[in-house]
């Protein structure tokens, strides 16, 4: 994917991340209660609207991060090969922690 | 008023290591930094090197780093910095091939590629130009601050990203590449993208903002490549709106027209014999 294209999704999912935490933030910390109880926790794994909303949250987040990570390395190491090797690798991590979010996440919905 | 200059001095053929050599001498209401070493020169130290040319801030030959700022010695009033020690500098991001003259062919290989001239599907016309293409001073406007661009590379100098990073396009490149997408006689948006939108290309810009503050002629590289992220997303979205491109003009159709408007000021002096 060209450079424009990841940048704008990088603007975009920056964008979404603020509403997102602006979510979490206001659930987790502002709106009383007690979120990490282990009543609560079990509560918020059997909606459906949790798993789905960290599963954007952790895809937008990741990319988001390992973007601005890339973009960094790039002006560390800017040769073509490096550059593709770090490209490479950046996707790797994103793919393997997605999944590992996914499983957390989608698995306690699903044994529910 | 005696005012000291501590002068960068580096000879890669003959010094292992760069060092400062120190001269003291008389400044006066007017005299530049290039004047000063000039002086310094003649009256000091012969041995002394850098770039010189117009003396007026339109080549872009003599810009060095003048107490920490990127600046066109010919047009930096020693008195105005109003400091009693001044160092200059070789301009950052660029190797020296002798005290303060530097190496400028990376800015001419990075502007190089990101073709700086009209490019134009009507190729016969490009390559054997024989009428003109109209353009109206508002289309001119779009693009005439980024045409002021002299090429001295203080812009470059200043951005933290081709101090890190010499294939990063940089700002000098950039703006010029926004120069020409916004004239409307250019259509070579898509010919350009390729560089543009490449992994060093105008997404690596941190938008430090310095470029702008440096430039000696009062150019923005910052904005212009803001404006060509934009165009860029829009393009890659498929938003992008069309781009009129300028039409030819018959050479002289205006003339035809209203010949009496256009014609020759009378002699103001005797017609010579």
């Amino acid at each position: 994917m060209k450079e424009g294209k990841l940048w704008f999704f990088h603007i975009i999912s920056g964008a979404f991340l603020i509403i997102l935490l602006g979510g979490h933030m206001y659930y987790m910390h502002l709106s009383g209660g007690d979120p990490l109880s282990v009543e609560n926790t079990f509560k918020r794994a059997k909606d459906l609207f949790f798993p789905l909303s960290y599963t954007i949250f952790v895809g937008l987040a990741l990319f988001h991060g390992l973007y601005g990570l890339r973009g960094i390395l790039f002006e560390r190491f800017n040769t073509t090969f490096s550059q593709k090797v770090i490209n490479v690798i950046l996707i790797l991590i994103g793919i393997l922690f997605f999944i590992y979010a996914l499983l957390t996440t989608w698995i306690p919905y699903l044994r529910r | 008023m005696k005012v000291k200059f501590k002068v960068f001095r580096f000879n890669p053929s003959k010094d292992d290591k760069p060092y400062y050599s120190e001269y003291e001498i008389e400044v006066y209401k007017g005299m530049t930094v290039l004047s000063a070493l000039n002086e310094i020169k003649e009256k000091i130290d012969s041995t002394l090197s850098w770039r010189q040319s117009c003396r007026m801030g339109v080549c872009g030959s003599c810009a060095m780093v003048i107490n920490g700022k990127p600046s066109l010695a010919c047009q930096t009033q020693v008195l105005e910095l109003k400091t009693d020690e001044i160092t200059i500098e070789p301009l950052k991001s660029f190797p020296v091939i002798k005290d303060l003259a530097c190496d400028l062919n990376n800015l001419f290989k990075h502007h190089t590629s990101i073709k700086p001239y009209i490019i134009r599907k009507d190729i016969e016309e490009t390559v054997n130009p024989k009428e003109e293409y109209i353009q109206t001073p508002e289309e001119l406007e779009n693009y005439l601050q980024f045409a002021y661009c002299i090429k001295c590379g203080a812009c470059i100098s200043a951005c933290p990203v081709s101090q890190s990073n010499e294939d990063f396009l940089g700002p000098q490149a950039l703006m010029s590449a926004l120069r020409y997408i916004y004239d409307s006689r250019d259509n070579g948006f898509e010919e350009r993208l390729a560089i543009l939108d490449s992994p060093n290309g105008c997404f690596r810009c941190h938008f430090a903002q310095s470029c702008s503050y440096v430039c000696p002629k009062g150019v923005d590289p910052a904005k212009a490549i803001q404006f060509l992220k934009r165009e860029i997303v829009l393009y890659s979205i498929g938003i992008k709106k069309k781009k009129k491109i300028s039409q030819l003009q018959e050479l002289g159709e205006k003339l035809k027209e209203t010949p009496e408007k256009y014609k020759y000021p009378e002699f103001t002096i005797a017609k010579p014999q």
